[in-house]
Parts: C-alpha cells; sequence; structure tokens
C-alpha cells in the first residue's frame, strides 16, 4: 500500500562527518545510508570527505576507497566491477544505478547513496531482495518445450533470434524494479518490470512450447497490470532495457492467447 | 516494511493468477478510443444548445440521434470513469475491505450516473 510518511523506524537522521584535512579541487562529498538492524537505531546519513585523486574513476571505486580507508563498517554487495552480476545496484544521486558504471565525474555537488528504494535493508546499502528473486523464479525463467530432445541444440532461425535481443540481456540488478512506483505501492502483488521482461523473454522465445499457460499464469489484475507505462524502468535500466515494452507486448499478446 | 513487503510470498504462490485482466484491459481502450468522438460530440452539443434556453434544449434533446449519442456519451463515459476509479483505488489502497468498500462506491455512483441519464432521457422521450 501506498505510504506517504516513513514509519517512525525509517526516518533517516544525520550522521558522523568524516572529513579530509584540506579540501582541494578534486575532494569529492559522499552522502551515504547507514543502517545497522542489530543496533535498534534509526537509519543515518554519514557525510564522507574523498579525494577522488586517491582512487579509481567509478562510484563503486570511491565506495571500496571509504571502506579500505575511512569506514570499514560500510556495507555494500559488489562483484564483477563491470556491469555484467549486478550486485552493486543502488540509488545514487537520486537514480538507481550501477555503482561500478557509474563515473563520479557524472555528478556535481555532494554525491548521496542509498540503498534501492521502498525494500526491506539489511544493512546500509544492502537490500533484501528474497521477495524479487522469489517473483523472478515464478515465472520460471527456463526453456520448456514438450516435444523431445532433439540430439543437439534446438534450432532457432536469425529473426526468431532477434526477437530476444534486448530481453536476454536482464541481469536482474532490480534497478527497474525498485524505481517502478507501482512496485513501491504492491510489490506483495505486482511481479514488477524485471519479473514481466524476464517472462516476455520466454514468450518471445520460438523454442519455447509453454506460451499459452505462461501467458494464462501472467493474467492477473495485479501481478501484470498494475503497470502503468510510467516508464521509470526504462530509464534507470543500466542495460539500456526497455521493460515497459516488454510488459506492452504479453498486454497486446493477452487477450488473444486462445 | 508493511503489507507491501514481497518477503512472506513463496515463489510457489506467485504462480497463482486470477485469470482475468485482459478483458478490463481491452475495455480501457475500448471506452478511450470511443470517447475521442464522443467527446467532440458533446463539445458541439454543448455549443449548440448553448443560448437556446430550455425550450430548445429540450427540443434538441429529443431527436432521437442526439438522445443516442447522449446515452452512448454517458453510459462510456461513466463506464471509463469507473474502470480508471478502481485502477486509482487498487493501486493505492492496500486494505481489501477498503479497497472493496471504494470501488463498491466508485460503482454505485458511475450506476447512479447511468440510471439518471436513462430516467432523464426516458421522460424526455415519454414528453416528446
Amino acid at each position: 500500500m501506498v505510504e506517504l510518511t516513513l514509519p517512525k523506524n525509517s526516518k533517516v537522521k544525520t550522521g558522523k562527518r568524516y572529513k579530509v584535512a584540506k579540501r582541494t579541487k578534486t575532494t569529492r562529498t559522499y552522502k551515504i545510508y547507514r543502517f545497522d538492524p542489530d543496533s535498534g537505531e534509526n537509519p543515518r546519513w554519514d557525510t564522507y570527505e574523498v579525494d577522488s585523486a586517491d582512487h579509481g574513476p567509478m562510484l563503486l571505486d570511491s565506495l571500496i576507497h571509504i571502506k579500505n580507508s575511512l569506514d570499514s563498517t560500510l556495507s555494500f554487495r559488489r562483484s564483477c566491477r563491470e556491469g555484467i552480476c549486478g550486485s552493486c545496484a543502488m540509488n545514487i544521486g537520486g537514480r538507481n544505478t550501477l555503482a561500478c558504471i557509474k563515473g563520479h565525474d557524472e555528478f556535481s555537488g555532494e554525491i548521496t547513496v542509498a540503498p534501492l528504494p521502498h525494500m526491506p535493508v539489511v544493512k546500509d546499502l544492502v537490500p533484501d531482495l528474497t521477495g524479487f528473486y522469489n517473483q523472478y523464479a515464478s515465472i520460471e525463467p527456463f526453456l520448456q518445450a514438450k516435444t523431445p530432445d532433439p540430439e543437439k541444440e534446438r534450432l532457432q532461425t536469425p529473426k526468431n533470434r532477434d526477437k530476444l535481443d534486448g530481453l536476454y540481456e536482464c541481469i536482474l540488478c532490480a534497478c527497474c524494479s525498485t524505481s517502478c512506483p507501482s512496485y513501491w505501492w504492491n510489490q506483495d502483488k505486482y511481479l514488477g518490470p524485471a519479473a514481466l521482461l524476464q517472462a516476455y523473454r520466454w514468450i518471445a522465445d520460438s523454442r519455447d512450447e509453454n506460451r499459452k499457460a505462461r501467458l494464462e499464469a501472467l493474467e492477473d489484475p495485479f501481478k501484470l497490470y498494475r503497470c502503468h507505462t510510467i516508464m521509470n524502468c526504462a530509464q534507470v535500466c543500466p542495460k539500456g532495457l526497455n521493460p515497459a515494452k516488454a510488459i506492452a507486448e504479453i498486454k497486446k499478446l493477452m487477450p488473444a492467447k486462445g | 516494511m508493511s503489507n507491501n513487503d514481497a518477503m512472506d510470498r513463496s515463489s510457489l504462490s506467485w504462480k497463482k493468477s486470477a485469470r482475468h485482466g485482459a478483458g478490463e484491459w481491452l475495455a480501457e481502450r475500448f471506452t478511450s478510443v470511443a470517447l475521442i468522438p464522443l467527446t467532440l460530440w458533446a463539445a458541439y452539443a454543448g455549443f449548440t444548445i448553448a443560448g437556446t434556453g430550455y425550450e430548445g434544449a429540450l427540443a434538441f434533446v429529443s431527436r432521437p440521434l442526439n438522445m443516442a449519442a447522449i446515452a452512448a456519451t454517458v453510459l462510456i463515459t461513466a463506464w471509463h470513469m469507473y474502470m480508471g476509479l478502481k485502477v486509482i483505488i487498487d493501486d493505492y489502497i492496500g486494505k481489501s475491505g477498503t479497497r472493496g468498500f471504494l470501488i463498491f462506491l466508485t460503482f454505485g455512483l458511475s450506476a447512479a450516473v447511468v440510471v439518471a441519464t436513462a430516467g432523464a432521457l426516458w421522460l424526455v422521450y415519454q414528453g416528446a
């Protein structure tokens, strides 16, 4: 349900400030969301002043530098550092993106870094994505065929293969779903852009033979039709995909599913 | 997080679907498209009636084609309004009891508009 104010234990306080001895032209200021459920305290904004000459060009480099040299208690997920694993998805400068492919020089002034919006927070910048993964699992993201397995691979024409472009590249970082207001208000009923884009990835696959059942499983006023083409998903996708278009394609197929 | 927390749901529970939604989606599109000419006609009717007084308005409404257009405009507008408000209520009201009550009220309001219009047209038809 829509929440217009934060619950008492979610109100964010001002936190600590880590200052540099002397500010220079290359000094950047990061305002980072901190939350430790074990402490029982409300979340806070900690501020870190960092000389960007001391680390690499990306926001993830800044965070790793802060963790290594200023505050080892800062928690965040990261792995591939090249935009393919989706681990470092977070809200940077008010927009969901991957810290590893976002340059700190793309921002002016203070840079705010917060976890993906409207998700339970495990600690600091680490959101709990259990619900998100359950939604993904429910769309059965694997090829389903009734015909016996061929001796080699299941063949596909280049034209049919092209239909998967813009779909298969999704890395499940959750930037899209957690930027969607419909998902914020109804994530217990609405599958969200990421799961629906993945659902369409299998519906559009010429080798999959379970299209009708896949569509029937999605026909639901809440699971699918909460998408109101707000388009935040397409705006924030770090891979440049368009989940809203995939959802629109599912909606177009739905009345004629037979 | 409150009741919008998806964590309590298993992937198995997500596989269930209400098995409807496509019809409502088509109806939203149908009423939207139908309302384009009907709204233009309503504007034309408004300009035509303006300044003609009660008798002039009555004469305009009494014509069978105008009566049919009024009936279609009000019916489709009410249907469109009900569906639009229902979407907003579904989006923003989480408690199922409150949601159901508000949807019922919206339906009642839309139905009342249609019934009142039908009644008014019937009276005009009887008097014509």
